[in-house]
């Protein structure tokens, strides 16, 4: 059914563009809106049909590592700062997938999917980091400045790092919402399959993060 | 719509004589119309991708005009070739944990429980004997306890011998002893009393009585 739709999307832009600039500005805008929420659900559709095919669970594997590990991990990164942690977490997340994805009823998007088991990873690694810094008497948000401070290129006069800075000190959850939104651009109704949390509460939770990083930015 | 035929009689009825090729010249690549759908994707993509940024800025700007002129790029950086690499890392490390457990044999199996069931056994015995001897250690000193001296000094004057007195004098240290003899006996009164009450009770040669 989404296939169709899309053949059909493709053709009415198909005829828009033939068209020119016959056609208001706005409708081919939105032609192309709905149109290219298709490709990707298509392509993840072809790749787990191929994943799903007898003998060819390893191909099709490898090219969902191939096709998302990179987005993926700046997504993992950005919550918890330091490389190894990243690629640490990642790994995991891959693994979970491996073991999970034969069970994958595609209720949601392979992308949402994901982008779900790689922020519960996050959290459950953040989780760990607080009961290991109770034994050691520092909170998490003074662990990830550590390491934000002991990268390579940081520079703490520069806006970007200033900005990282910012987003550490939001509450675990918050974080997790502005980085979607602001480094990922992603759409409210995905993030809210990723969340488990209503478009509403997302849009409120986003709202107060940039408040807050606004205060920090100003303050710094 | 005017089907073929019909086109071109109407054509002959407009300009009789004049004669037009049937097709149009123009041609276009093989797998022109193929391509033309990816094409146009990658554009709606592309289009999609600017338009969901507009979205966010749009949406940032309204919340925070400041924050929107800070450059929304991310200043980390990965290792070089690191996302090329990242496939067979997790390829190796898939395969490392998915490696074959062979599983313990019956017999196995079998024997350690055996271990486990005798030593959870042992422990629980010694530890009942330890919790018996403690309990019985304390009864004892509890009852001792509820006995005056008057019936200890009774019990020993009527219960014990000879022999018995030797071995409590002997397990008693003599500085613990009290001092029972006034400081101003001499030794001859003491030889004396000796002579009279103790050396008496012992008979010289027992084997011709």
């Amino acid at each position: 059914m989404g296939f169709l739709l899309y053949i059909e999307y493709t053709q009415c832009i198909y005829i828009a563009l033939y068209q020119g600039d016959r056609l208001p500005k706005a409708v081919i805008s939105k032609l192309l809106t709905i149109t290219t929420a298709m490709p990707d659900y298509q392509n993840d559709k072809e790749i787990l049909a191929l994943y799903r095919k007898e003998g060819n669970k390893e191909k099709g594997f490898t090219i969902i590592v191939q096709k998302y590990t990179e987005r993926l991990y700046w997504h993992i990164r950005r919550l918890l700062v330091d490389h190894e942690d990243a690629n640490d977490v990642l790994q995991n997340v891959f693994i979970k997938v491996w073991r999970n994805l034969d069970g994958f009823r595609e209720d949601s998007q392979l992308y949402t999917w994901l982008y779900k088991i790689a922020t519960n990873e996050c959290l459950s690694f953040l989780e760990q980091q607080k009961r290991k810094s109770v034994l050691s008497l520092s909170d998490v948000e003074t662990g990830l400045n550590n390491k934000l401070q002991a990268d390579a290129h940081f520079d703490a006069n520069k806006l970007e790092w200033k900005l990282q800075k910012a987003i550490i000190s939001l509450p675990e959850k918050q974080r997790v919402v502005f980085n979607l939104r602001y480094y990922d651009e992603m759409p409210y109704e995905q993030m809210s399959q990723v969340l488990d949390t209503s478009e509403g509460a997302l849009k409120a939770s986003y709202h107060h993060a940039v408040k807050k990083i606004e205060d920090f930015m100003r303050n710094a | 719509m005017l089907k073929g035929k019909e086109i071109a009689e109407e054509l002959q009825q407009l300009a009789p004589g004049l004669e037009l090729p049937p097709q149009y010249p123009g041609n276009v690549t093989t797998g022109y119309f193929q391509l033309m759908e990816k094409l146009l994707v990658q554009k709606a993509k592309q289009l999609d991708e600017i338009a969901a940024q507009s979205e966010v800025l749009d949406e940032l700007v309204d919340i925070s005009p400041i924050l929107a002129e800070v450059p929304s790029k991310c200043p980390f950086t990965a290792p070089g070739s690191y996302f090329e690499s990242f496939p067979t890392q997790i390829k190796e490390l898939r395969k490392a944990k998915s490696a074959k457990i062979i599983p313990l044999s019956k017999k196995v199996k079998l024997y350690k429980r055996c271990i486990a069931a005798a030593a959870v056994a042992a422990v629980i015995s010694i530890g009942a004997v330890m919790m018996a001897k403690h309990y019985n250690k304390f009864a004892i000193d509890r009852q001792l306890a509820n006995i005056s001296d008057e019936e200890i000094e009774e019990y020993l004057l009527t219960h014990t011998d000879a022999f018995d007195k030797a071995q409590l004098m002997s397990s008693v240290k003599a500085e613990e002893l009290p001092n029972i003899l006034p400081e101003e006996l001499s030794n001859l009164e003491l030889e004396t009393y000796l002579e009279e009450n103790i050396i008496g009770e012992v008979p010289f040669n027992p084997s011709k009585k």
